[in-house]
């Protein structure tokens, strides 16, 4: 009786400790973005999470962009579950609808914005808690992981543009703006996140300011040379860097050299022959002009009544003294 | 002492009162639609020495297709753009088949002391069906 006692005791132990390692484990494993955020009631009670599949979509609404819709609770918590996302680091856009509109609906600037970028994969999880103001995401504050706290910084960075068109003159503006995009490029620079970097430059608007900064593109692009996310391909192939017309160029410049080393050789070759003209003797200057008349060795030899002989050995010395081996090459020499 | 006091503020008061009624808004509002067949276009928007501030609302709803709008400056430099698409689903009960109600994007830009002269904005469709409201409203 004792021992059944004992062994169903030990049972029940063994299958709550079974039971408490389980839920454990599969709280260990479970990755979400959680958040907390408070809405006036212009605003429906869902979140939309984006994928973005390139920098250049970041402000597309597509309704095929969105991936996971979460309910927000009365305490204005919401919560994605990313089990399903792709392993790899991603950048992703989440945000809220006013009730008139579609879910899928953008707004940018003004104190409806809607919307904030994470970066996110599989196995991250991510906190995003925001205090009660007028702009939905305005300086939300994300927890969770590096890449994102990066993000958030960025955007305090950037965010000084758009402060500066409310209040500084035009030309003042150009001034903060180039400061601000310099700052930018260094954050840019210095990350070691491949998206957070990215993120920079776009905010930076390197498309005008690419002329300027060539030599940190390029520097910049040589850094992450392995790097074969789509999008850094869409940003090699987005900067204005002339590779095929580089190319071109360099192919034209040493098709220049080519020509003109040839056309070099030709006129030094020329000018040493006619040079070396002058060291033959006035017997032999003859018999040049009359190999270059085209006559052979017996019209020569007719000509200037002189042995065969005689005009085999001048015509020799005038090959050796030419640096030529045949007649045919007399023929071609311009005197 | 107390009438010259007196005066100095009905001065005062109608002077600010002067300079309120001398600012000035002018306020204009277009809208356009588009079709499938709609091509690229343009909307301009001429600012004057005078122009102080400027507020630009672009709102676009496409039910079908993809629109992107872009406003440059007169120098011909991005200030802004954003696209929208919508992509026509089946009624499978999937989460993309519950966003066929259309999509929308909208854009608010304030500039203060704009750069003088044409403000353009471009409005690219692609078999798009839908329509765009423009409203800009200049302080001088």
């Amino acid at each position: 009786m004792l021992k059944t006692s004992l062994l169903k005791h030990t049972s029940l132990i063994f299958i709550i400790c079974s039971c408490l390692l389980c839920s454990s484990q599969s709280e260990q494993e479970h990755y979400t973005i959680k958040g907390s955020i408070q809405l006036d009631s212009t605003w429906s009670k869902k979140v939309y999470l984006s994928l973005i599949p390139s920098f250049n979509k970041m402000f597309t609404m597509s309704n095929s962009m969105i991936v996971s819709v979460a309910d927000i609770d009365t305490n204005g918590n919401f919560k994605f579950d990313t089990s399903f996302l792709p392993e790899k680091e991603h950048l992703y856009r989440v945000h809220i609808a006013k009730k008139n509109a579609p879910p899928a609906s953008l707004i940018i600037g003004g104190k409806d914005e809607n919307h904030m970028f994470l970066i996110t994969k599989k196995s991250s999880n991510i906190y995003v808690s925001k205090n009660k103001s007028q702009t939905p995401f305005y300086l939300a504050e994300i927890e969770g992981d590096l890449p994102n706290f990066a993000l958030s910084e960025i955007n305090k960075i950037a965010r000084f543009v758009d402060s500066t068109s409310v209040e500084e003159t035009y030309l003042k503006r150009e001034f903060i703006t180039k400061g601000i995009n310099e700052k930018l490029r260094f954050v840019a620079d210095t990350s070691s996140n491949a998206l957070v970097s990215l993120y920079a430059l776009y905010k930076s608007k390197y498309e005008t300011n690419y002329d300027i900064n060539k030599q940190f593109y390029t520097d910049y692009l040589i850094k992450w040379e392995g790097n074969s996310s789509t999008y850094f391909k869409e940003f090699r192939n987005s900067l204005p860097l002339p590779k095929e017309e580089k190319s071109y160029m360099n192919i034209s410049i040493g098709l220049v050299c080519f020509l003109g080393g040839i056309v070099l050789s030709y006129y030094l070759f020329v000018v040493r022959k006619s040079n070396k003209l002058r060291s033959l003797s006035v017997q032999e200057r003859k018999i040049f002009s009359l190999i270059k008349d085209g006559k052979s060795n017996k019209e020569i030899s007719d000509e200037l009544n002189i042995g065969l002989s005689t005009v085999k050995s001048h015509a020799s010395n005038i090959y050796a003294k030419l640096g030529i081996k045949s007649r045919k090459e007399i023929l071609d020499i311009n005197v | 002492m107390k009438f010259s006091k007196s005066i100095t503020v009905i001065i005062f008061t109608l002077f600010l009162s002067f300079g309120a009624l001398a600012q000035t808004e002018f306020k204009t509002t277009r809208n356009l639609g588009f079709k499938a067949s709609s091509k690229t276009q343009s909307v301009n928007i001429k600012l004057s020495e005078n122009t102080t501030a400027l507020q630009l609302f672009i709102n676009c709803a496409v039910k079908k297709g993809s629109v992107s709008i872009v406003i440059y400056d007169p120098s011909d430099e991005k200030q802004g753009e954003f696209s929208v698409e919508s992509i026509e689903s089946e009624d499978d009960g999937s989460l993309f088949s519950m966003l066929k109600d259309g999509v929308t994007g909208q854009i608010n830009k304030y500039i203060n002391k704009p750069q003088k002269g044409n403000w353009k904005i471009v409005f690219i469709p692609i078999n798009a069906t839908g329509r765009v409201e423009i409203q800009s409203s200049q302080q001088m």
